[in-house]
């Protein structure tokens, strides 16, 4: 019945910033945990600045940078992921559930490597937020595109990070 | 009287006066090297010492230390703004990081390379791991600290129960208004089923709400009660269902539908508020930021013991050396003198001798 009544609320139910947030938070506690096979990496730095005035679009082409670098990870732990090859004429009236699919498809590649992880932990838990706005949702992005940055550079070692214990 | 070539063709026989006077200048001045050869080695000895407690030990005491408060503001930081929700926490937090912990570690990194004790050196790689994790679980508290996740069992409450709350109240509150224009007798047990179901309904509730809040257990009989009640009236009305209207009878089974769910959601809340996680922050940093800010102080507080202890041998050792150095000195001042006095006596004496014969044959040739 619960099952029932959830689904039935899902096309009540508009996505928020802040389901975007979440879903980006979600990746960030995943890239942390992919950070974490590397000895003396900075599991979660500093996050950039927040910068008011940001629309869902600025968090969309932000991800893309994010999955085009968990691409390159991939790529240098020996690992295939999706081509997503994005127009730039389909970037025009970019809203939050766009946004929030991209999102999740970031956190489901880097899922994926996790999840190719010896003994990896789970990763943190993350609970509802509360309203956000666009900004946030860029800020959060720009921590997870830092953590990717790190992970990639260090990634270039080679294949087997993926398989040490920690 | 003897002539000069007399004295020199006896000389022979002894060392010449020359002879004996380098030997005495040379041992004096052996004896001169030997002794400031031996200053020298203490003064090294001792300025090795002195310098290690200058630019390892101190330091090293030192970063440990500023290490240690980093640790223990950050939490403090982290505990203000998770009871006050201040700003100011944050900010404070994250100096802790940038100015006092990172910085000493950084350091205490940097000394570790000249360390001579593998156990302080084990002690800072683990550490420099603890750092990692400390500073993550910090974050993450820091997150969800004022979020309406942190009480899982509130945003249940906010958005699934809430719906369904509403509902149950206004149908419950419509079958009150329909039975208050019914006319026939025999109908009040009915309308006094409906104004307690509505009481109980609401009581519930509330009861939970309480229990929410304030985590007393005793609300927990209360809610039972009502829900018994609840379900009293319930039966109550399915034995009365021939008495209600056909509209109540549709409000009726919209309420008898939704209440399963009520209850089962009221039942997740408090399965959520018992649980250790109720709140998440509180539990985050009891599980992971304490241990793990526990752990960093013990291991630091260790390396400033043993940095202490190591000082006070360096500081012992520097003492006896210069202590070594003192008596050193007066011993030689001592054997100096002594042998000043040996080695200048018999040359002198023999000069002087000499010197007199000289004068007297001057003064006889003169006369």
């Amino acid at each position: 019945m619960q099952a029932n009544r959830q689904l039935n609320l899902l096309p009540d139910r508009d996505t928020e910033p802040s389901d975007v947030f979440q879903q980006v938070t979600l990746g960030v506690a995943y890239a942390s945990k992919l950070l974490d096979r590397f000895p003396g990496a900075t599991t979660l730095p500093e996050p950039p600045p927040f910068e008011v005035g940001k629309l869902p679009v600025d968090v969309y082409r932000r991800l893309l940078e994010c999955i085009d670098l968990i691409r390159q990870i991939a790529g240098n732990s020996g690992k295939q992921m999706l081509e997503l090859d994005v127009n730039e004429a389909h970037l025009d009236g970019i809203v939050p559930s766009d946004v929030y699919h991209i999102a999740a498809l970031a956190v489901s590649e880097l899922a994926f490597l996790h999840g190719q992880l010896a003994d990896a932990d789970a990763p943190r838990t993350v609970y509802y937020v509360g309203r956000k706005f666009p900004s946030h949702m860029y800020q959060r992005t720009g921590l997870l595109k830092r953590q990717l940055v790190a992970l990639e550079r260090l990634s270039k070692g080679g294949h087997d990070w993926l398989a040490q214990s920690p | 009287m003897n002539s000069p070539q007399h004295v020199t063709t006896k000389a022979p026989k002894r060392p010449s006066l020359r002879g004996h006077l380098v030997r005495s200048h040379l041992a004096i001045a052996g004896i001169g090297l030997v002794g400031l050869a031996l200053m020298l080695v203490l003064v090294v000895w001792a300025r090795g010492h002195t310098l290690r407690l200058a630019d390892l030990r101190g330091p090293a005491v030192r970063d440990s230390t500023l290490a240690l408060a980093g640790v223990q503001r950050s939490l403090a930081s982290l505990r203000g703004w998770m009871v006050l929700g201040d700003q100011s926490y944050r900010t404070d937090r994250k100096s802790a990081w940038r100015d006092e912990i990172d910085p000493a570690i950084a350091n205490l990194r940097m000394l570790s390379a000249r360390w001579d004790n593998d156990e302080n050196k084990v002690r800072l790689t683990s550490v420099l791991t603890l750092r990692e994790e400390l500073k993550e679980a910090q974050w993450w508290i820091e997150e969800v600290a004022h979020t309406p996740g942190n009480e899982p069992a509130r945003v249940i409450f906010a958005q699934e129960l809430a719906p369904v709350h509403e509902t149950i109240v206004a149908t419950t509150n419509a079958l009150i208004d329909i039975e208050k224009e019914q006319s026939e007798s025999g109908r009040r047990p009915l309308f006094a089923a409906m104004a307690d179901l509505a009481r109980s309904h609401a009581q519930a509730r509330a009861s939970v709400v309480e229990f929410v809040d304030e985590g007393d257990k005793v609300r927990l009989d209360d809610f039972r009660t009502q829900r018994e009640e609840t379900s009293r009236q319930l039966g109550v009305f399915d034995r009365s269902r021939a008495l209600l209207t056909a509209e109540q009878r549709r409000l009726f089974e919209i309420t008898e539908a939704e209440l399963p769910t009520f209850y089962a959601m009221l039942d997740r809340i408090i399965e959520a508020r018992q649980s250790a996680q109720w709140n998440v922050a509180q539990h985050r940093l009891a599980e992971e930021a304490v241990p793990r800010a526990r752990a960093v102080i013990d291991l630091l507080r260790a390396m400033t013991a043993d940095q202490d202890r190591l000082i006070s041998i360096d500081a012992r050792l520097v003492t006896a050396t210069r202590n070594i150095a003192a008596v050193v000195s007066v011993v030689l001042m001592l054997v100096f003198g002594i042998a000043a006095w040996f080695t200048s006596v018999s040359p002198a004496r023999r000069l002087a001798k000499a010197t007199q014969r000289h004068t007297r044959l001057f003064k006889n040739r003169s006369w």
